[in-house]
């Protein structure tokens, strides 16, 4: 399991490098707000974390931690679809 | 169990898959596109991970998950539109500071996520290690949001150099975490990481909206990385490496790029 964990995420590394040199600065603001809604895909892990109660403290965090995950993905979603509606790109050649 | 497991796995596959499409650059493809694939494989994700958790307290988590998605789509939907940058950095530090959480709790827990060597009663160094970048990560997104909220540098200056030699600085710290496993060492090494974060954030202004956008994304998405080895999820590790090595590479082509146009022509456009 953790060599292919590790294998995994070096792979995601390059393709992730390799898609941003691709990709052109026009394309930049909307590709920021898709690097956003990646980064909060944390909220997996913190489910699982807050799924095991083992302490009070522990439990608490966990909590706090679903409830911040939960605000960054929604809010991330709901504004980057604002962004990309006030801002119109120009159209492609 | 192997059924379970099987699931999982193509969850994982999947999702892995959304997110790499949803980052690949592909012509005439609208971003909303792209955008419904990064979101879609973040719910697949999160699927994958309440159906693999054995949930003991599900009516508080899902309690929790719908009071923080009512608080994000009211910031989402209700700030005004100049704004927006501000409150998408905001996000990200959020995100930065769910990172801390996480590792911090998992620290208070490690019977239950393996986090003990198994020889002994000792943390082990590879958990050790995955704790400590998860929180240095995320003190400094939290802490580069913290510097995108207080607003632009009034004598902004340039230069990436000092902001990363101070960063290297948290580097020996972190080592001496694992070493001892004190968590003190560890809360230094933040701040060290955080100040130069903050730094880092108020010199990245003059490269403009974007580039400092993409920087905190590329923070928060490195200490989601470290929370998948430290919960050894392969999903998240894809997500967190995707964000991570994009947003640098991102946010180093647009500091330059705003660098060759000059000082002055960078101003003009904070």
């Amino acid at each position: 399991m953790s060599a292919l964990l590790l294998i995994s995420f070096l792979l995601a590394c390059a393709l992730g490098a390799v898609a941003a040199w691709r990709t052109r600065l026009s394309d930049a603001p909307a590709r920021a707000g898709v690097i956003l809604i990646l980064s909060t895909a944390i909220i997996a892990g913190v489910v699982t974390v807050a799924a095991e109660a083992g302490s009070p403290t522990a439990r608490y965090l966990g909590l706090f931690a679903v409830l911040l995950a939960s605000a960054a993905l929604c809010g991330a979603f709901a504004a980057v679809r604002r962004a990309d509606r006030t801002k119109p790109v120009p159209p492609q050649k | 169990m192997s059924s379970a497991l099987d699931a999982i796995i193509l969850g994982w596959a999947f999702s892995a898959l959304l997110f790499f499409l949803s980052l690949w650059p592909s012509g005439g493809v609208p971003h909303r596109r792209h955008r419904h694939a990064a979101a879609a494989g973040v719910l697949i994700l999160t699927g994958a991970a309440l159906y693999a958790a054995d949930v003991v307290n599900l009516p508080e988590i899902v309690g929790a998950l719908v009071i923080g998605a009512a608080i994000g789509v009211m910031l989402g939907r209700e700030l005004p539109a100049h704004r927006l940058t501000a409150l998408l950095t905001a996000l990200a530090g959020l995100v930065g500071l769910a990172a801390i959480a996480v590792a911090q709790a998992a620290w208070l827990n490690p019977y239950a996520f393996g986090l003990i060597d198994g020889s002994g009663d000792r943390i082990a160094p590879r958990a050790a290690i995955a704790v400590g970048v998860a929180m240095l990560m995320g003190a400094m997104a939290c802490a580069s949001g913290v510097a995108v909220l207080l607003g632009p540098p009034i004598r902004p200056r340039r230069g990436i150099l000092p902001p990363l030699a101070l960063l290297a600085m948290a580097g020996p710290l972190l080592g001496a975490f694992v070493a001892a496993t004190a968590l003190p060492l560890l809360w230094a090494g933040m701040a060290v990481a955080a100040l130069s974060a903050f730094l880092l954030a108020r010199r990245t202004f003059g490269a403009g909206d974007t580039a400092l956008l993409v920087l905190m994304g590329a923070m928060a998405g490195w200490s989601v990385a470290a929370t998948a080895f430290l919960l050894e999820n392969i999903g998240l590790a894809v997500a967190g490496g995707l964000a991570g090595s994009a947003g640098s590479v991102m946010a180093m082509r647009l500091y330059h790029a705003a660098s060759g146009k000059g000082l002055a022509d960078a101003q003009r456009h904070p």
